[in-house]
């Protein structure tokens, strides 16, 4: 495991300056290549869309109908994570485009945009890896550090994660209720049922869509569109799972406590989203399946920046990080995704707390 | 390359358009319909540019054949225009220069303005097949109906553009009254429309066309103007000009107790007042943001100032693009100078300002 990097005042700024520096010749060259990328994608999501539920629904055959499950797994893949995370954080607001706007954006998932933006925008995106703030880290639920309080619960963290893993949208829709604040009795039942409103509403479009709507429309084909469906919806679950626990989660990413993050400067903001996210390397098509979290540190630093410029500009990143001595934690999908994994069984027994070395230090 | 109609989406969604997504889904349709035919749409009007004309050194006239979604307009409307360019979705809202005849083309009358912007680019790009976004026809600036006996037109520069219609509707309909047209331009070779004006005089019998050229002679000041036309109280009078011309004018009017006699169309948003005065603080309801509207900005200003992005269009109150729904507070419409202070109301925030603490939906 590496260590943090400490930087002296100067050193922060001057990171400051060259990260804000990238950003702004990046934001000024902005334009048709960016548009046309994500209207492509737009136009290659719903594509497949369509081929995937025109299989299932007229097909007769096992094999039309694996086809068409992951031609359909790969339009809600694409859909979720290629565009629809990657416009709600505004990437492509610029464009002036009321279809992709952050304003009005609607995903294929049960999340509620609002919840989303909430959580994820505005609480994981600052508090990145801050315990007890990012409630991303471990979402509530696993424990991925030693500094996280053990329970005998925790033992059985590694089904709780399998889980989460296939009902990974699911944990995703009801993150921002904060469930956890009802049963610790800090939220009404009334503010409970009013927090979970949008997610209730979200919900119900997406099931009778998936589960209801075009299962009816194949008539006695129901059956094999349902299952398809749900397939569909289990593959796009474990592989958007995979990618975001690689994000932050893996052996090197760093966590932070509330006070080493008190009155944090830019230069410590933009240090610690190094820090405490991970890159996953693989091919062009690997990137864009993975909505460019794969370039997860480019995103945590520069979040509303189009997300294909991560890839152009993940080289100048690294060669900065390496002037100032920060690791720069990027590796393949199997390495990292294996340290997670890793990380979920080791922590599952009562590691001990590292307050007396974090004292000395 | 998709060119979405400058339209703003309406905000309510029925609960059975939700319930059946995708296949309730505009765009998505919109993108097919696109792919399958440019010019096609389920609901945005879309044109073809068909033809290029040279007017002056610096104007050009688009000839655009519209999509069946167009619903005609009435001679003296504008419409905005919607392009893509490098990626960005631009709008600018043009007069239409031709009368509605059914079937024909729509022309739009475009002079070049300095700094870039969409009448550069159309200038350096738009050729025929060009597809354009285009809104429906809007506007008040229209010939009072029945026409008016004698009418008056000052038009300033490319404020000449909705006057043409007119011109062209009243040749249509044969009228026959008195028209007296007051064409202001910077050099005689900027004149617009000149060889078209002489035939549609050959039409019109009661028209005549004075032409003021202000490098020759000077800018014509407003007071002059009565001199020129003899027994201005006797005209209804439609104004279309820069800025400055048309304060002159409607002050001059105003003054002479014609107010109720004149018609004007303004294409820029008046300015919010930059008075000094308690700043206001905007609560930015979805992205979680606070804001502050200092004098002198916009709320599209401010909330821009303050790092969101809102839609925007013509940024001068005409294509509803940047529509928001204010929760609540007290806004004014700088358009219309009224105030509101009802909660849940729409409102453009290119045009308003805030008079209190707000809430908005953004």
């Amino acid at each position: 495991m590496t260590h943090k990097t400490q930087l002296t005042a100067e050193q922060l700024d001057s990171l400051a300056g060259e990260l804000d520096a990238l950003r702004t010749e990046v934001t000024a060259s902005l334009g048709e290549r960016d548009a046309r990328h994500i209207r492509r994608m737009v136009r290659r999501a719903q594509g497949s869309a369509i081929a995937g539920r025109g299989l299932l629904m007229f097909g007769f055959d096992p094999i039309s109908w694996v086809v068409g499950v992951f031609a359909l797994a790969h339009a809600k893949i694409l859909e979720n994570m290629e565009i629809g995370h990657n416009v709600m954080h505004g990437q492509y607001d610029w464009m002036n485009d009321p279809s992709l706007s952050s304003q009005t954006y609607d995903w294929d998932i049960v999340c509620a945009r609002e919840h989303w933006i909430n959580s994820h925008n505005v609480e994981h995106h600052n508090h990145t890896n801050i315990l007890g703030k990012d409630h991303d880290y471990g979402y509530g639920m696993l424990r991925l550090t030693r500094e996280q309080r053990w329970s005998p619960a925790t033992l059985l963290q590694p089904l709780w994660y399998l889980l989460l893993a296939i009902y990974f949208q699911w944990g995703v829709a009801i993150h921002d209720i904060k469930l956890g604040r009802f049963f610790k009795g800090r939220m009404s039942r009334k503010e409970l049922k009013q927090r979970s409103r949008p997610f209730v509403r979200k919900a119900t479009r997406q099931l009778f869509k998936d589960y209801v709507f075009f299962p009816a429309l194949a008539f006695w084909q129901w059956p094999r569109v349902l299952l398809g469906n749900l397939c569909a919806n289990l593959i796009r679950n474990l592989w958007t799972n995979a990618i975001i626990f690689c994000g932050h989660f893996t052996e090197d990413a760093q966590t932070f406590s509330r006070s080493e993050t008190k009155n944090e400067t830019r230069g410590q903001w933009y240090l610690r989203q190094i820090q405490g996210s991970s890159n996953l390397e693989g091919g062009r098509w690997f990137h864009v399946l993975s909505g460019h979290l794969s370039h997860q540190i480019e995103h945590h630093l520069f979040p509303d920046m189009p997300a294909p410029r991560y890839a152009e500009i993940a080289p100048r990143v690294r060669e900065i990080c390496q002037r100032y001595g920060i690791h720069y934690n990027s590796a393949g999908f199997w390495s990292q995704y294996f340290s997670v994994l890793k990380r979920i069984f080791v922590h599952a027994w009562p590691t001990r707390r590292r307050t007396a070395v974090a004292n000395a230090a | 390359m998709t060119t979405a109609a400058p339209t703003a989406r309406t905000p309510t969604r029925t609960l059975l358009v939700d319930a059946i997504r995708p296949l309730s889904d505009v765009d998505a349709w919109n993108r097919l319909l696109a792919w399958i035919n440019p010019l096609w749409s389920a609901n945005e009007i879309r044109a073809r540019v068909v033809r290029r004309t040279e007017e002056s050194a610096d104007t050009l006239s688009l000839w655009l054949r519209p999509n069946r979604h167009w619903r005609g307009h009435r001679a003296g409307q504008h419409v905005v225009l919607g392009v893509e360019i490098d990626g960005v979705l631009c709008r600018r809202v043009f007069s239409l220069s031709n009368s509605p005849r059914s079937g024909e083309l729509l022309r739009l009358t475009i002079q070049r303005q300095a700094g870039g912007g969409v009448t550069d680019w159309l200038h350096r790009h738009a050729r025929v097949g060009l597809i354009v976004g285009l809104s429906a026809a809007d506007g008040d600036f229209v010939l009072p109906d029945p026409a008016p006996q004698r009418l008056l037109l000052i038009a300033g520069g490319s404020g000449i553009t909705p006057m043409m219609a007119m011109l062209q509707q009243l040749a249509d309909q044969a009228f026959a009254g008195e028209i007296f047209l007051l064409q202001l331009c910077r050099r005689t070779d900027q004149r617009l429309f000149a060889g078209e004006l002489a035939d549609l005089a050959q039409r019109l019998p009661g028209l005549s066309v004075h032409v003021h050229a202000s490098a020759g002679s000077g800018r014509l000041a407003a007071e002059r103007i009565p001199e020129l036309v003899p027994d201005p109280a006797s005209f209804h009078t439609m104004l279309c000009g820069p800025e400055s011309l048309m304060n002159d004018v409607a002050t001059l009017w105003a003054g002479l107790g014609l107010a109720a006699q004149l018609d004007m169309e303004r294409f820029a948003a008046p300015r919010p007042p930059s008075l000094p005065g308690p700043e206001k603080t905007i609560q930015a309801a979805e992205s979680e943001h606070m804001f502050t509207q200092f004098p002198g900005l916009t709320l599209l200003e401010a909330a821009e100032a303050a790092g969101l992005k809102p839609s925007f269009g013509c940024r001068a109150g005409l294509c509803r693009t940047c529509l928001c729904l204010k929760r609540s507070g007290t806004t004014r419409n700088l358009l219309t100078g009224l105030s509101s202070t009802r909660p849940d109301e729409w409102i453009q925030l290119c045009v308003s300002v805030a008079e209190s603490d707000l809430e908005l939906s953004l």
